[in-house]
């Protein structure tokens, strides 16, 4: 990737957060919930208007609404997201918290999938039309049509209440707990992979250069695991960054099932008591991890592919 | 050397090629002419047991050196191809894979074929690539395919074919992607290749120039069947067939006065 | 065309099911015998499947199975309220930003940029804590993060459609704008743009039970199957038909919608071979 582009998609991060930034602020700015008094029901206190009103004015939640959206952006910017009403903790510090366990899980998950899909979509590919092939294809229709709440709940019916292999909550984080989060998400995402594997391998089959190592004599194996398998995971780099994102927003459902402290359940216990300077915190670092996760696979993916690599030049 | 007889390749139950026969002798060029669908290309991807799809030899035989090759095996058919059959095509480039380099493919096609160190098959490689006068043979060597103009990629094409010097080399339209200058350039080498090695051509082309040029032997196919054959001038000036006269007409000037360039 | 579609075997069986469905929501209150799902018998809670409750009962004595016959109305119309919004609100913006260029191209697209930029569910997420939590919110919610695909579908297919000979022949010769959109834009781009919205009934449904299961959609008691599985959760040691029934109630509905939207673009549109719907 050359500077000037790298320059250029700097630039679009930076719009992209802005924008989002005013959108949540403008939506928190709209909302019907009261954040101070959320504040004091959270901390079991029942104040008077007149105290309430006196926050509203010592928190800047009377101002105009462009002078509190500058001023938030302002401090967002000294990397001061606020502190959350519902927890009582600066918000960047809950966020740094929970970002490593999150982290864990959506690596563990992306492991899984590829240890799952990966092999199901090239021997599908291989062996199109066997009955391998058709197993795969049913697995990737049903992980398509599954709620990823519903597999979670129907893993840990089977895994923790019949044979109780693995902790029903998985408050701690070490791997046994993770184990059946990750699954979750590795079965919905691989469904998708699967499916992605096998059509790119059955369109690498397809290209000449195939044929061309063939008539040099090239044994079977070689051409397919040697050439046709690592051109075809070439595309995958791109989706894969893709589903980092995705995964970072779909961690929250499996999250909150598995009661696992992660990124995604402080969300969901933020929205569930109108906690907004965590949402606005949570959504804007979202935003950034997501992009800049997709700038690095983008410009790796110009240096993983030569075709791509050289043509920059 | 090769002797085909009485072959037919059907897809899917219709026959694409009938009843094909022709035998030919180490050294010879053969031209198989006709037009795009003819069947000619599925002649020798016959020959090579590479039937692109549903492909099948559904009767006749294909005896390389006295060897039916229709009873081989896959084991034996990988021994046969790119040691004592070479193909190139109309694009050798597209042939390797983009994201690997020349000297890769080179490198892997030798050490299938020999025990050769890597950096052995290397020397090989680019020693070869330089004997098809390609210039710098360890840069083209370090080249993605899609760096090199068409004409190198063929030169590279013919190289990697000619590395075991075998007996039968199967051309697919290997001119047919390239500029004037550069089809004189290729065919001349291949002329070259010819008296050097003796190896036997196979050449498939819809250009009536460069069959002209280069065969000893036409054959002229048409959907599927042998039109016309014979050799050379016999085909070229002397042929009764009206197919023939009529594709020989429609080459606006024979002779082979863009050989001259 | 109809030949066609009566000719496609995957289409007549789906569409066959799928207009069950839509039945089975309509005339819920014939098929469960005007059972209400809204009140129980709290002496029969919990109560795993029997003869009488086929589903089993939840905590509050609700037969499930009358639940998750009402819930299909529930799932049905915020869904397809979803598709049909999305559908609506992306074409015209993209066909617009297509038609007009300039300014207003640059400044939606730069929205849809933004949109594409961010993990969807995150965003509905937000945006259904932010104003309120009702099921009539989380179609607004999702319609908030979709509508942007369809917004950037509909817009390069008009600009494709635009470069057309016998159209710029019409812009050329002084068609009017309006004429032009709907003599040529709509009818040559809607077929995809409706493909595109059939294989995505699935997905929309995936996710506004999503939100509900979080809380974030339909309110108890409504019967919604995404909630009653969030009702479910808890209980799911000691009753595990309420998570089980709702749950296969979406996965069947979701394939019977999938496989549905998939014919039809087999039917409609079989140069294209990318394979089945996305998750």
């Amino acid at each position: 990737m050359s500077k000037k582009q790298l320059l250029s998609r700097l630039l679009q991060i930076v719009v992209v957060l802005v924008g989002i930034s005013f959108i949540t602020f403008f939506l928190t700015y709209l909302s019907p919930g009261d954040p101070v008094e959320n504040m004091y029901i959270s901390m079991g206190q029942m104040p008077s208007e007149e105290i309430v009103e006196q926050t509203r004015e010592e928190m800047g939640l009377n101002d105009p609404f462009l002078t509190q959206y500058v001023r938030w952006l302002g401090n967002c910017l000294h990397g001061d997201f606020g502190t959350s009403y519902s927890l009582r903790q600066p918000v960047t510090e809950l966020l740094l918290e929970r970002i490593g366990p999150t982290l864990r899980l959506a690596a563990m998950a992306l492991g899984m999938m590829l240890l799952l899909s990966v092999p199901l979509g090239v021997f599908s590919a291989l062996y199109k039309n066997s009955w391998l092939d058709y197993l795969a294809r049913g697995f990737t229709f049903a992980g398509c049509a599954m709620p990823n709440f519903w597999v979670a709940l129907l893993l840990m019916l089977a895994f923790c209440v019949k044979f109780t292999i693995f902790p029903v909550i998985s408050a701690d984080g070490d791997f046994r707990s993770l184990f059946l989060p990750a699954l979750t998400l590795a079965i919905a995402m691989a469904s998708k992979y699967t499916r992605q594997v096998r059509a790119a391998v059955l369109e690498e089959l397809n290209q000449d250069y195939v044929i061309g190592a063939q008539a040099r004599g090239i044994k079977k194996s070689r051409i397919i695991w040697g050439n046709v398998f690592p051109n075809a995971l070439l595309p995958l780099v791109t989706m894969l960054g893709l589903s980092v994102g995705s995964l970072l927003g779909g961690t929250s459902v499996v999250e909150v099932i598995f009661s696992y402290p992660g990124l995604g359940n402080l969300a969901v216990s933020a929205i569930t008591s109108s906690d907004y300077n965590l949402i606005q915190g949570y959504v804007l670092w979202m935003a950034l991890i997501y992009m800049v996760i997709n700038l690095i696979v983008d410009a790796s993916y110009v240096y993983i592919d030569p075709r791509m690599r050289i043509k920059r030049r | 050397m090769l002797k085909i007889d009485h072959l037919t390749v059907s897809y899917k139950n219709i026959p694409t090629v009938i009843d094909f026969s022709m035998e030919m002798m180490p050294g010879q060029i053969l031209a198989l002419v006709g037009e795009s669908g003819s069947g000619k290309t599925t002649v020798i991807r016959a020959v090579m047991g590479l039937l692109p799809g549903a492909g099948k030899v559904t009767g006749g035989k294909i005896v390389f050196n006295g060897k039916s090759l229709l009873s081989y095996t896959e084991r034996q058919w990988r021994a046969l191809r790119g040691r004592e059959i070479s193909m190139i095509f109309q694009d050798s480039g597209a042939m390797m894979n983009p994201t690997r380099r020349v000297g890769n493919v080179f490198v892997e096609y030798l050490r299938t074929h020999e025990k050769i160190s890597k950096k052995d098959a290397w020397k090989k490689g680019s020693t070869m690539l330089e004997r098809m006068r390609l210039p710098d043979g360890d840069h083209v060597m370090r080249s993605y395919p899609f760096q090199l103009s068409g004409g190198m990629r063929q030169r590279v094409g013919i190289a990697m074919g000619m590395t075991y010097q075998p007996k039968l080399l199967l051309a697919d339209e290997p001119t047919s992607a390239l500029d004037v200058t550069t089809q004189a350039q290729i065919v001349r080498q291949m002329m070259e290749l010819r008296a050097e090695y003796h190896t036997g051509i196979i050449l498939v082309t819809h250009n009536i120039g460069v069959a002209a040029y280069m065969a000893d032997h036409i054959v002229v196919m048409r959907n599927g069947r042998i039109e016309d054959q014979g050799d050379r001038e016999q085909i070229l000036h002397a042929s009764r067939n009206p197919y023939t006269r009529k594709l020989i007409a429609s080459v606006p000037s024979m002779g082979g006065e863009w050989l001259e360039q | 065309m109809i030949k066609d579609f009566l000719k496609n075997r995957q289409f007549m069986i789906f569409s066959v099911l799928a207009v069950l469905i839509i039945l089975t929501a309509v005339f819920a209150p014939v098929i469960t015998g005007g059972a209400d799902p809204l009140t129980g018998n709290i002496d029969h809670a919990l109560q795993a499947p029997s003869r009488e409750h086929i589903f089993g009962t939840d905590k509050m004595g609700r037969d499930i199975f009358v639940r998750v016959i009402y819930g299909a109305r529930a799932s049905l119309t915020s869904t397809f309220g979803v598709v049909i919004l999305v559908f609506l609100i992306g074409t015209a913006v993209g066909v617009i930003a297509g038609c007009f260029g300039g300014v207003v191209d640059a400044i939606l697209m730069r929205i849809a940029d933004m949109m594409v930029a961010f993990p969807g569910l995150v965003l509905a997420l937000a945006v259904a804590g932010i104003i309120g939590s009702s099921m009539r919110n989380a179609v607004i919610a999702i319609t908030v993060v979709s509508w942007t695909k369809y917004a950037r579908l509909a817009r390069s297919l008009v600009l494709k459609i635009r470069d057309r000979d016998y159209v710029s022949a019409a812009i050329v010769s002084g068609s009017r704008t309006s004429h032009i959109i709907k003599a040529y834009m709509l009818p040559n781009s809607l077929p995809i743009l409706v493909i595109t919205a059939a294989t995505d009934v699935g997905g929309m449904m995936l996710e506004l039970a999503a939100l509900s299961f979080l809380g974030f959609g339909a309110k108890p008691p409504a019967p919604e199957w995404g909630y009653m599985l969030n009702e479910g959760r808890g209980l799911i040691q000691s009753a595990p038909w309420m998570t089980i029934f709702p749950g296969l109630a979406i996965f069947l509905v979701v394939v019977v919608f999938n496989m549905l939207g998939d014919s039809l673009r087999d039917i409609m549109d079989p140069r294209d071979e990318q394979e089945a719907g996305k998750c």
